[in-house]
């Protein structure tokens, strides 16, 4: 059953419903997949996918059909990715308003997994955020709940979990094998979140800034007090906004300014002058051209800890 | 001559006199003054609620047995000594109440006599002039709601004291009230300025006014409904629910009174259709916290103060066809000596009826409409064409008989030349007409525009399933395009969200079901003529009606369909939703 009409009242929401004949979801909930092989997994979003990987290894068969060139989030798929999707063994939702069109897609309920349900009462709402334009995705504003949860390595654990016990669902025979997958996969990332951890350790006000309004768990877990612009690592910003920067600069002593990408050489000569040093913090919500989501995180830590080391050196 | 005129100077002392004898005769404990009036004016602030209070000087004189000098004058200081002795009496009896209906502890933070005249206050003048208290409630942090009750002629509830409050915010007048004996007025602090009225009728979804009492006849094709909604005070003079003393309704208490309270307003509203008794069915009784403004439905349970509380009551009243004529009574006099219904027949504009002793009984008289449901989507009955048939062409038949024939002949024929010719156009001939017959007679996919005219037909027929009123009507006018397993469940899903709609009351209504586009997919190796999947995208608009106001709803849905020709006919066999989304949602009141 559709269920996407957030503030509604129920006696609208009913009618909603039956203004689609009362859809039938519970039907096709119980309905099996017809074919033979490994269980298929749909998610959507790159991380749960290398998650199933990692845990389901080659007892199932993961399948993450959004376009490499586009943002995920706001990425939306034609009717036959979604029957795709309706067909699955199992979709994996990263949750916390990520993946803006599986609010109107019909997903089966039985069969689709929110992992972000362990830590709902941890999701970060935004407030009256800007409206803003960048790239492919048009007009676009990050208010409401902040999606992008697994930049806590913490919270990226939790999502882990909720993969590995979907998966042992589907695969009760297999339930040792994905355990001790998914504990590898948890001490991966225990390991990233104790190493970024002691990085920033005492000097958690060496960061100031950030380009983008993505970090907010990143910023919670670590104890950060980042300013969050509207920042694209290849559109230069005009000069209102370099002197948004440059204002900043003069209330704050940290000079670690946190990206999502490498800088285009224009911008990083501008923050060289103003003694600003740029950490790329990758948010992997796509597949990467080459490594997986761990080895990301991993340089991630790495540009952290550079970053930190140069600031330290002052 | 006559006698000689009094002078006028004379006639006026005795009138005072005699005037001032009965004020005085009459002068009797405070319990029994003749009426107090006051205005107040009450200031939502952040973290005060400040009331400037005009009391007239007659007030005074009345409550505390003043009497006027030799010149029929009030002393200023006197009057000054008992504005103070007042006080007490305004701290006691002027309550203001929080968002939670909770007093708020007031102190009064001056008194201020310009307004009376030095010498005194003619006790002709007692009511040209005004003593301004200033009292003061802090609260903590912001309130949402305010809730100011009078009971001005202290415990003796016979003779109304009548107070006229303005709520101000920022200083700018946000709700006037008036309110009487033991009355209560509850303003939202964040209400539209009242000179807004397209702002606060949004805001308020026509309910307006928290101290009245509201009631809406809807008479519609299967029912007759009447939604009242009342003061939880108001209801409480005359039906007891909140114990006495007690300023509090607990949950509890709630579902105790609920069944006496829908009993109470069924045996009260007498209702006839068509000239018959028509039974009342209590649809639902809800105590409503001040914050509800929209009653679309049932609150969460919880306790509720008797001062800003409202009850809603909705009573239904079935009709097994469209009534055509329509009395509805209040019987109820004089528990609730009057009230002001708007009434919405079918699709007439609203009109409006005052219930009162003289005048308790409303009736209308009309005719129903066709249903809009049906008549805005409906087609002919057996618009759907049946698959393309498998007929043997006469072509095929004329070639294979020929070829046949041919052949026989060559097998007779002797000559060699001729023979050949025969044996082997023979042959072909026969081969020719069954090609082609085989090709003819073989299944082929259904053609787009065949299949695009079944699937319009049965997709409106899904939908007239949910103009239908009971559970059987549901069943069979989905059974005329759905069948299979897929009925069952379709059938289940509309009934059950019917059902949810009936509970909550409220009129619905499909209003346009509009195919946008749809696409016949292909066969997928089920290659025939009469089964075809297509996918499909249309919006459905709907209404749905209830307390003065109706919402539309718009919404897009995509789905996958598939669709065979049984017995019956065509009949859409497998329904997968695969996205839905909401167009447009709006409210407006209805005129």
């Amino acid at each position: 059953m559709f269920a996407n009409f957030p503030g509604r009242p129920a006696e609208i929401l009913a009618f909603a419903a039956a203004l689609l004949l009362g859809a039938c979801a519970e039907r096709d909930d119980a309905q099996g997949r017809e074919s033979s092989g490994p269980p298929i997994v749909y998610t959507d979003a790159y991380h749960l996918h290398y998650f199933a990987e990692r845990i389901g290894g080659d007892k199932i068969q993961a399948a993450f059909p959004a376009p490499d060139g586009l943002n995920p989030s706001r990425w939306r798929p034609g009717d036959d990715i979604i029957e795709r999707y309706q067909n699955a063994d199992l979709i994996l939702r990263s949750g916390a308003s990520y993946a803006i069109w599986t609010r109107f897609a019909s997903l089966p309920l039985a069969r689709t997994h929110d992992t972000s349900r362990a830590y709902a009462d941890r999701i970060i709402v935004i407030e009256n955020a800007i409206t803003h334009s960048h790239g492919p995705d048009g007009m676009h504003s990050h208010d409401g709940e902040s999606p992008y949860t697994w930049l806590d390595p913490t919270l990226a654990i939790e999502q882990a979990r909720a993969v590995k016990t979907a998966l042992i669902g589907l695969l009760p025979e297999n339930e040792a094998e994905l355990r001790a997958r998914f504990e590898t996969l948890q001490t991966e990332l225990s390991e990233l979140d104790r190493e970024i951890a002691s990085i920033v350790s005492d000097r958690a006000d060496a960061v100031f800034a950030t380009s983008h309004p993505v970090y907010h768990y990143f910023v919670r877990r670590y104890g950060l007090d980042a300013h969050d612009f509207h920042w694209e690592p290849d559109e230069m910003p005009d000069a209102e906004e370099w002197a948004a920067l440059d204002a900043l600069l003069g209330e704050r002593s940290g000079r670690i300014m946190l990206w999502e990408d490498e800088v285009i050489p224009e911008i990083a000569s501008e923050l060289r002058e103003r003694g600003v040093i740029v950490a790329v913090v990758r948010i992997v919500d796509r597949r990467p051209p080459s490594g997986d989501f761990v080895s990301i995180m991993r340089e991630n830590a790495e540009s952290i800890r550079g970053a930190f080391e140069a600031f330290g050196s002052r | 001559m006559g006698d000689a005129p009094m002078p006028k100077s004379v006639l006026f002392r005795m009138r005072l006199s005699l005037i001032a004898a009965i004020i005085i005769a009459l002068a009797a404990p405070a319990t029994a003054h003749p009426i107090s009036l006051t205005e107040a004016r009450v200031h939502i602030a952040g973290d005060e609620i400040v009331v400037e209070l005009d009391v007239m000087p007659e007030d005074l004189v009345m409550y505390y047995w003043m009497r006027p000098d030799e010149r029929f004058l009030f002393r200023r200081d006197a009057l000054e000594q008992q504005a103070e002795v007042h006080t007490n009496f305004l701290l006691r009896y002027l309550h203001i109440r929080g968002s939670d209906g909770a007093r708020l502890d007031g102190t009064v933070a001056s008194i201020d006599l310009r307004d009376l005249p030095e010498e005194g206050v003619h006790f002709e003048d007692l009511m040209a002039h005004s003593v301004r208290f200033t009292l003061r409630y802090p609260h903590q942090g912001p309130l949402e709601f305010v809730t100011l009750s009078q009971n001005f002629d202290g415990d003796d509830p016979a003779i109304p004291a009548e107070m006229t409050a303005t709520f101000f915010r920022d200083g700018v007048a946000i709700d006037r009230a008036f309110i009487t004996h033991s009355g209560a007025h509850t303003t939202p602090a964040d209400a539209p300025p009242i000179d807004d009225e397209q702002a606060r009728e949004r805001s308020f979804f026509g309910v307006t006014n928290y101290s009245a009492v509201y009631s809406y006849i809807y008479i519609q094709p299967g029912e007759i409904r009447h939604e009242m909604l009342l003061p939880l005070l108001t209801m409480n003079r005359f039906l007891t629910v909140v114990e006495r003393d007690a300023e509090r309704m607990t949950v509890d208490r709630q579902r105790e009174v609920r069944a006496r309270v829908g009993e109470y307003f069924a045996n009260n509203t007498r209702v006839l259709i068509d000239g018959e008794t028509a039974e009342a069915r209590v649809d639902r009784v809800d105590f409503f916290g001040p914050e509800i403004r929209d009653f679309h439905t049932s609150p969460p349970e919880r306790e509720v103060s008797l001062y800003n509380a409202r009850v809603g009551v909705i009573l239904s009243f079935p009709a097994a066809s469209p009534p055509e004529r329509v009395e509805v009574e209040w019987l109820a006099f004089p528990d609730l000596p009057y009230f002001r219904s708007n009434i919405y027949a079918y699709d007439e504009d609203r009109r409006s009826f005052a219930f009162n002793p003289i005048h308790p009984e409303f009736v209308w008289e009309g005719s129903a409409p066709d249903d809009p449901a049906h008549a805005a989507m409906s087609p002919e009955p057996d618009a759907v064409p049946p698959p393309p048939s498998r007929s043997v062409p006469a072509a095929a038949i004329f070639f294979m008989a020929v070829g046949a024939a041919l052949s026989l002949i060559g097998l007779k024929v002797g000559k060699r030349g001729p023979r050949a010719a025969f044996l082997v156009g023979g042959p072909i001939a026969f081969a020719c007409g069954g090609a082609l017959l085989l090709y003819t007679a073989s299944p082929k996919p259904i053609d787009e525009d065949h299949a695009d005219l079944v699937f319009k037909r049965l997709h409106t027929l899904m939908y007239d399933a949910l103009a239908s009123r009971d559970d059987e009507a549901v069943y069979d006018a989905l059974a005329l395009g759905v069948s299979d397993q897929l009925l069952e469940d379709l059938f289940l899903g509309v009934v059950s969200n019917l059902r949810m709609m009936s509970e909550a009351g409220g009129t619905r209504r499909i209003d346009r079901v509009e195919i946008l586009k749809s696409e016949l997919l292909s066969p997928e190796g089920r290659s025939s003529p009469d089964r075809f999947a297509c996918r499909s995208e249309w919006t459905v608009e709907g209404t749905l009606e209830h307390w003065g106001h109706i919402h539309t709803l718009k919404n897009r849905y995509r789905a996958r369909f598939e669709i065979r020709h049984t017995d019956e006919g065509w009949r859409i066999t497998g329904f997968n939703p695969i996205a839905e989304e909401q167009v447009e949602v709006h409210s407006r009141l209805r005129r």
